[in-house]
């Protein structure tokens, strides 16, 4: 039998459907659905000039929106042979790493009230809102930056911007074994991750799978180390080679500050 | 994400690992490309550090990217797009190396009133979504692929709105 | 056995299908409660109170579209607390008063959309939070996106930003008690 599990579902974040055909209550087969939030944004690039299109760059996903505005900006300078000011390359470095772990500690929250462990949810949306904090003082916004511009930055940091980043990474540095301990000691959250899920390297590799989940799955592939053309000296990233969902919720960024 | 039975990705290209050749340089590669096609292969050059770009054609497509995959090693098709011109449609494969932090940009053309191409979903599973996307908004269709239908537009959808001739 | 028909008198065994019995019981309220003095009266008594918690509970969907959505999620985080208000997401429509729709609605969406609207029971409210729920946002001319959802389902409340913050998304839910709160009605009769 064939259930739908959503467009509107409550775990299954994002807008899309997935059937999955049921034999009693175990799983046999799934086959994922998406296309409800298709808005067309690459046929709307044709109307707009090249800055008009940096605020949809931010929202084709808005969890990580610096990202994708700044990766906007590097194609079109890159385009048109243009050279970033070394101050706004440090700057636009510093505000994605620091909403990668802003969006990092949202997929947390995600995962562990997905999981059972709601106070997981409570801890992680306290300590994202010190980010959002700062990326609020750095561009206006909490969530859609529209910050990076086609040849640098919108404007400057606001006053006290480096010391206040400082702090954040300290505070964060000591939160980071505070999760530790608190994931790691839910025996409902290890129960539901350890070995279950493992996807194997070829399999990541072939199908596609990118970023931290091919990581965890043994590949040693960081496309900030290798394609990068901006100011990463000095960046180290773990790559923990084990594969179970619970090594893909380990991955542990260490990043220089500020 | 769960290990289902009975998976839809096509199991018989994924058992087999690339055979390994270690540390490939974009010279290497491309030389290796136009020994195996020597024909099919038009135009290449190297881009960048790590990226190169090779323009092959489509009767030898197939061939290719199982070559590519099974000799040199490129395990993963980042991204498949498709360009549309005044007299052709172009199709852009971005494949990629792990083991040598190498990029492929091999494209491909088709005349145009007849957009289709051989499916690569065979040789890396990845592909397949891909290319139900380019033939859901760009109308290119792929032969032997496993389910070509519409991904993003409703089914019943009529247009496929990525064309220039399309004006929303 | 007998089925319903005819008046039942007392002492008689009265078999009923279940939608005769929802008919029989409907009359029934229909005569001594909705359309007498003692349904107005029991409304007169109950209706301030039943309206307060009304609008003391209001109970949002869990429906997530685009970048709102994480917004409303951080509504119910520690700094913003919507649980104060009495605001819980339920993750059935059945058991919602309010559809809060945050984000654009793709023509591929739209009739999910409505038929969540419509499982939704009265008395029901929506919430359109967001440019893109408003009228579009910036994907008013794309042609996948419906420009606005109130081209499809009545919309109460407009939460404008892109995207909105939670503290908006919280005065939006004040608005709303504020609006149930002007708009009482008894349970019976209705008025």
């Amino acid at each position: 039998m064939w259930i739908n599990m959503g467009p509107q579902h409550p775990m299954t974040h994002g807008l899309w459907n997935l059937r999955i055909k049921v034999d009693g209550e175990t799983i046999v087969d799934a086959e994922p659905e998406m296309g409800y939030l298709h808005r067309g944004i690459e046929k709307l690039c044709e109307n707009r000039t090249y800055t008009q299109i940096i605020p949809l760059a931010d929202r084709l996903c808005y969890g990580s929106s610096l990202t994708w505005s700044h990766l906007y900006c590097l194609t079109v300078e890159d385009l048109m042979g243009l050279e970033v000011p070394e101050r706004a390359e440090y700057i636009r470095v510093a505000a994605i790493e620091m909403q990668r772990i802003a969006s990092h500690l949202m997929w947390l929250a995600a995962y562990a009230a997905d999981l059972g462990t709601l106070v997981g949810f409570i801890y992680t949306m306290r300590d994202r809102e010190v980010f959002i904090d700062l990326l609020q003082a750095l561009s206006g916004s909490r969530l859609t930056y529209n910050f990076p511009r086609i040849g640098g930055v919108a404007h400057d940091v606001p006053p006290n911007f480096e010391r206040d980043s400082l702090r954040a990474c300290t505070y964060m540095e000591r939160k980071l074994d505070e999760y530790e301990q608190l994931f790691e000691g839910s025996k409902v959250f290890m129960m539901r991750n350890e070995g279950v899920g493992i996807l194997k390297k070829e399999l990541a590799m072939n199908l596609g799978v990118t970023g931290p989940p091919l990581r965890a799955s043994g590949v040693n592939y960081d496309l900030t180390r290798t394609a990068s053309r901006d100011t990463r000296s000095g960046w180290t990233r773990c790559a923990r080679a084990a594969r179970s969902s619970a090594r893909r919720s380990r991955r542990c960024p260490r990043a220089n500050g500020g | 994400m769960m290990e289902t039975k009975g998976s839809r990705t096509p199991a018989g290209a994924i058992e087999k690992a690339p055979s390994k050749v270690g540390e490939m340089s974009e010279e290497r590669v491309l030389r290796a490309l136009l020994d195996a096609f020597p024909t099919a292969v038009t135009d290449y050059k190297k881009l960048n550090d790590g990226v190169i770009r090779a323009r092959i054609e489509r009767r030898e497509l197939y061939r290719c990217c199982q070559f590519l995959r099974e000799r040199l090693g490129f395990e993963h098709v980042s991204m498949i797009s498709a360009v549309e011109y005044d007299d052709r449609f172009e199709i852009v494969y971005h494949i990629t190396c792990y083991g040598s932090c190498l990029l492929l940009e091999l494209i491909t053309q088709t005349p145009k009133d007849d957009p289709s191409v051989d499916s690569v979903s065979s040789v890396w599973g990845g592909a397949n979504w891909q290319e139900r996307e380019s033939y859901d908004l760009m109308g290119i269709k792929f032969n032997n692929h496993p389910k070509l239908e519409r991904i993003l537009l409703p089914s019943d959808y009529l247009y496929h709105p990525l064309r220039k001739d399309f004006k929303g | 056995m007998k089925s319903g028909e005819g008046k039942p008198s007392v002492g008689q065994v009265m078999v009923f299908r279940s939608k005769d019995f929802l008919k029989w019981a409907d009359g029934v309220m229909e005569g001594i409660l909705r359309k007498s003095p003692i349904g107005a009266g029991i409304d007169f008594l109950t209706r301030d109170f039943f309206n307060w918690a009304t609008r003391n509970s209001i109970y949002p969907l869990h429906f997530g579209i685009m970048c709102c959505a994480l917004e409303m999620a951080v509504a119910s985080a520690p700094r913003f607390d919507a649980q104060r208000f009495g605001v819980i997401y339920r993750s059935t429509p059945r058991q919602c008063d309010v559809l809060l729709v945050t984000g654009p609605v793709t023509k591929k969406f739209q009739p999910g959309v409505r038929r969540l609207y419509d499982q939704m029971p009265g008395p029901k409210w929506v919430i359109a939070m967001g440019e893109c729920a408003i009228s579009g946002g910036p994907f008013y001319d794309s042609y996948s996106v419906v420009p606005g959802v109130d081209q499809f389902i009545p919309v109460d409340i407009y939460i404008p930003g892109c995207p909105a913050r939670p503290e908006a998304l919280i005065d939006g839910f004040i608005k709303l008690q504020k609006l149930i709160k002007d708009n009482k009605r008894g349970l019976l009769t209705g008025k």
